[in-house]
């Protein structure tokens, strides 16, 4: 319990100072580049500084073998589970959480976590009847007839809204593992008419429906040594915790119904006809896309619509959730993929609606996103990845249910294509990004989506060279990032505040990595350390500074300030060219002294006066009176030489003693011939960069030449870190510059490009000279002192 | 009906933003205005509208496609200069990658201090649309977001 209520505090101190705090506010400098550190949690032995999970790791798993029936007819869901969790953790647990997500869809039961609405001329008709259905009782959500221990018992129990708390008749001490029995069932919502995850599909033309069946059992809640139960309602918006477990799930559903899962099927042979089956057993080792269930099957089981029942197993190992869809309408079709020797089906379910798009591309982009997720983060651990065409766009375990159907005739626009393509390859790619790498969606939505956004981009680049991505390049979040600041919210901050998820948890954590692989890092040590990531946390629940920590540790770059300045702050890339000053190479010396300073003598010609201090500390005066101290220089008279003599004026200094003084210009060693020919043409171009924007990033500069080259250097961030607000920096080149640019290639997310361009080079430059200083040691004399004015 | 199409190609969490470029342009005395949205919401939102396919990578010069786009900007789109309501003059659309650009024009304009918009863009295709105004004039550049439902927005120069 002490350790409960030291991380409580961890945690409390972490969400008073979740925010970018600066070290030294009023100066221009000492804020952006200093570590993330106070920000961050505290490592402890659950998670180390270094981004990794500690050698006191734990977390919960929970078991479910579930059994359930898809009654058609009424549109219901009755269902009975047996499960089973363990407690991982060193705490005793005196009750456990569970999340009724369809509780979401009552009337009564749901969050009621209201949103502002307005009255407008013209009033939408759905919201007119959502406010007439609000004032009573709708009938869906979670019906509960049954909660029982293993042996029978009734347990107690409570509801509030979308959770439910399972009161245990003795805590649960680490280490042991609690089993419970639940029957309960819903009303399937229209899931169209709801805009929801999961429910219904009707099509009038034939009269059937497409179900998609999520979040559809209580299901255990996240246990955390970060947050405790992560028991946060659930709205409708920001998605999921979940425990990892091994699931066993029988599905009974219409005869002719084809279901589509997570898990592996076993029971084929009981469900698929001898044709089928044999289909199937040529997928599993054709090189392109098998019809297990053809279209001809699919049209005819439309207009059938058997009485009959059947019932699909299912076993899922190590995965934290599960969700089918099952519908007479699917077309199913299927080939292997090979991740490293290890085959995974890579499975599309779709009706004919969709079959012009899903025959021909989503098997295939299923098989490309698998393999080219496994090359930027893990290999693919499961046996199957499935598609389902369902006008939907979310992801479970091993399945997603995605859009794209075609015109009555079959064809398609190619926006309709690429939209599909986009949304195939996002939510199997979300298998990584929350499925695998288990990171908490309730809190930080961006963890799963901008980062998956971020793969996705990446692999949707592998696909076509020219494939119209939406989110990725730095320049297309500009409109959105130069917004006021009271449009904003930085990405840290919870998913349930902001108004418009899309740029803040998708867009702008997946450009922020797409900037600091291609411009700030560079792709060989950015893949490295994101693959590392994915390592360390795969199966696993990382936070946030798990995260940072890591792709640090692993780069070899301490990238605090980055994370601080586009995921803490609201600040934006806005570098301008205030301005440039051009000299070029002159044989004549300039005579102004400005290399000359300690190296060269006093200003005026009187000897140096004795160094000793004009005002005598007060530690100089206790050490004289503290009569126990001997100066060595006392003991040991040897060390008294000239100066110990003049500093207590035994030799007095004279100011009227003037020296000789070698001109500073003898000094300087002039250019030899040849030196002279060689800088010729040297140009210096002096340019001052301002940080109007606020966020530091590496300054990009390219230099057009009137030959027509270019030369672009990539100035590294650091340079603002003496100066957040001003840098200037000298470049030499041996041809004149006709005009100079920021960021060229756009890779900054520059707010303000018009302030990027310096096209002003006619201007007469002014010259410079070169001296080369004469080599002195360091603490070597150089004349001109009054050992020598007294000799 | 429209509510449900509207639904059709919905992804959780979406990204729906448009863009609305206007620029004063004090030398030609006009005011240039883009309207920058995705292909697909936009096919989308035209096919919920006007009942009818329609594939904007082929149809630059399609006069029907042009008009039905003319009159959904005009309709959800209105424009008030120093007081006085203002015609866009419809010029043309172009598809470059996911966004298809519209452009129009309001020509007669000397100066401009302040200028109104009431925007309904896409609304009625998703009640998640966001749209952002870029607004320049007299050098100076604004900008803000519009979230569904509020349609109405103020800039004075």
């Amino acid at each position: 319990m002490k350790r409960i209520l030291i991380l409580m505090m961890c945690l409390v101190s972490t969400t008073l100072f979740a925010q970018n705090i600066m070290n030294n506010p009023t100066s221009n400098h000492g804020n952006k580049f200093e570590a993330l550190g106070p920000i961050l949690p505290t490592p402890n032995e659950q998670r180390t500084a270094s981004g990794a999970p500690g050698n006191k790791y734990w977390q919960q798993s929970c078991d479910y073998d579930i059994k359930c029936e898809l009654d058609e007819k009424n549109l219901k869901i009755i269902g009975s589970e047996t499960v089973t969790y363990t407690n991982n953790s060193p705490d005793a647990l005196s009750y456990l959480w569970l999340q009724l997500d369809e509780n979401q869809h009552s009337t009564i039961d749901n969050a009621n976590y209201q949103t502002s609405s307005t009255l407008n001329n013209n009033m939408n008709i759905a919201s007119i009847e959502r406010m007439v259905e609000a004032k009573s009782d709708n009938g869906y959500g979670v019906k509960i007839s049954l909660l029982t221990d293993v042996n029978g018992k009734n347990l107690s129990y409570t509801i509030n809204k979308t959770m439910m708390r399972i009161d245990l008749p003795t805590a649960l001490k680490p280490g042991q593992k609690f089993t419970f029995k639940c029957n309960w069932s819903y009303k399937i919502p229209d899931r169209i008419a709801e805009f929801s995850r999961g429910g219904y599909e009707f099509f009038p033309e034939d009269g059937n429906y497409l179900f998609t069946i999520a979040q559809w059992f209580p299901r255990l809640c996240v246990y955390s040594d970060f947050k405790g139960w992560q028991n946060n309602q659930f709205t409708g918006s920001a998605e999921f915790a979940l425990t990892f477990g091994n699931y066993n799930v029988s599905i009974t559903v219409p005869a002719d119904h084809v279901v589509m899962s997570t898990g592996e099927c076993t029971n084929y042979a009981n469900v698929l006809s001898a044709a089928q089956l044999a289909r199937w057993n040529k997928a599993i080792v054709a090189k392109e896309p098998v019809e297990v269930v053809t279209l001809a099957e699919a049209t005819a089981a439309e207009k059938n619509k058997s009485a009959a029942k059947k019932t699909w197993n299912f076993t899922a190992k190590n995965v934290r959730d599960f969700a089918f869809g099952s519908s007479r309408k699917f077309v199913w079709d299927a080939m292997p993929v090979f991740i490293e020797g290890k085959r995974v089906m890579c499975m599309s379910g779709y009706p004919k609606e969709a079959y012009n798009l899903y025959k021909k591309y989503s098997t295939k982009i299923v098989a490309h996103t698998i393999k080219t997720y496994s090359k930027f983060t893990i290999p693919y651990p499961y046996p199957v990845a499935q598609s389902i065409e369902a006008a939907n766009g979310m992801e479970y375990p091993m399945i997603c249910f995605n859009y794209g159907r075609t015109e009555k005739d079959g064809t398609y626009s190619e926006s309709t294509k690429n939209g599909m393509i986009g949304v195939i390859t996002h939510e199997v790619g979300h298998n990584f990004f929350p499925m695998i790498i288990n990171s908490d969606e309730r809190e930080w939505t961006w963890m799963d989506e901008g980062l998956n956004t971020f793969v996705e981009y990446l692999t949707e680049e592998m696909f076509d060279n020219k494939f119209p991505s939406r989110r990725g390049p730095a320049y297309s979040i500009v409109d959105y990032m130069k917004l006021p600041k009271e449009q904003l919210e930085p990405i840290m901050t919870n998913g349930e505040n902001l108004i418009q998820m899309g740029p803040n948890a998708y867009s702008k954590p997946a450009t922020g990595l797409n900037i600091l692989r291609e411009t700030v890092v560079g792709r060989e040590l950015f893949d490295f350390a994101f693959k590392e990531y994915c390592k360390r946390w795969a199966f696993k629940h990382p936070t946030p500074s798990d995260f940072f920590r890591t792709m640090n540790d692993a780069t070899g770059e301490n990238l605090d300030w980055f994370w601080r300045g586009w995921f803490y702050s609201i600040d934006v890339c806005d570098i301008a060219i205030d301005t440039v000053k051009h000299a070029v190479f002159s044989d004549s010396i300039i005579t102004n002294d400005r290399g000359g300073r300690r190296n060269f003598g006093p200003r005026n010609n009187s000897i140096a006066k004795p160094q000793i201090n004009s005002f005598e500390d007060i530690s100089k005066i206790r050490n004289r009176n503290d009569k126990s101290i001997k100066f060595l220089t006392d003991v040991d008279t040897s060390l008294r030489d000239f100066y110990w003599k003049y500093d207590r004026g035994i030799i007095a200094y004279d100011s009227t003693v003037k020296m000789t003084m070698e001109s500073p210009i003898n000094m300087f060693e002039k250019l030899s011939d040849e030196e002279k020919a060689k800088y010729a043409n040297t140009h210096l171009y002096e340019v001052t960069f301002s940080n109007k924007g606020g966020l530091v990033m590496p300054i990009i500069i390219e230099f057009t030449y009137e030959d027509g080259t270019t030369e672009t250097e990539n100035i590294p961030a650091q340079i603002w870190r003496k100066n957040e607000n001003k840098v200037t920096k000298v470049f030499i080149s041996n041809k004149k510059a006709t005009s100079i640019k920021l960021d060229p290639m756009r890779e900054t997310a520059d707010v303000d490009e018009k302030n990027n361009a310096w096209p002003r080079l006619n201007d007469e430059p002014s010259k410079f000279s070169i001296f080369k200083a004469r080599q002195v040691s360091r603490g070597q004399s150089t004349g001109m002192n009054p050992m020598q004015a007294f000799k | 009906m429209a509510f449900i199409l509207s639904l059709l190609f919905s992804l959780f969490h979406p990204f729906y933003v448009s863009v609305i470029d206007v620029n004063h342009n004090a030398k030609d005395k006009n005011v240039e205005i883009s309207v920058r949205i995705f292909v697909d919401d936009f096919e989308t939102t035209l096919k919920q509208n006007f009942k009818r396919n329609i594939d904007l990578h082929k149809s630059a010069n399609d006069v029907q496609v042009n008009k039905l786009i003319n009159n959904y900007v005009e309709s959800k789109l209105q424009i008030v200069i120093d007081g006085r309501p203002q015609a866009m003059h419809y010029l043309g659309f172009e598809v470059q990658k996911e966004s298809v650009w519209i452009f129009l024009e309001i020509n007669n304009i000397n100066h401009l201090k302040k200028i109104n918009f009431n925007c309904n863009l896409l609304y009625d295709f998703q009640d998640k649309q966001m749209n952002i105004f870029n607004v320049k004039a007299n050098g100076v550049e604004k900008n803000y977001k519009l979230d569904h439902p509020k349609s109405s927005l103020e800039f004075v120069f």
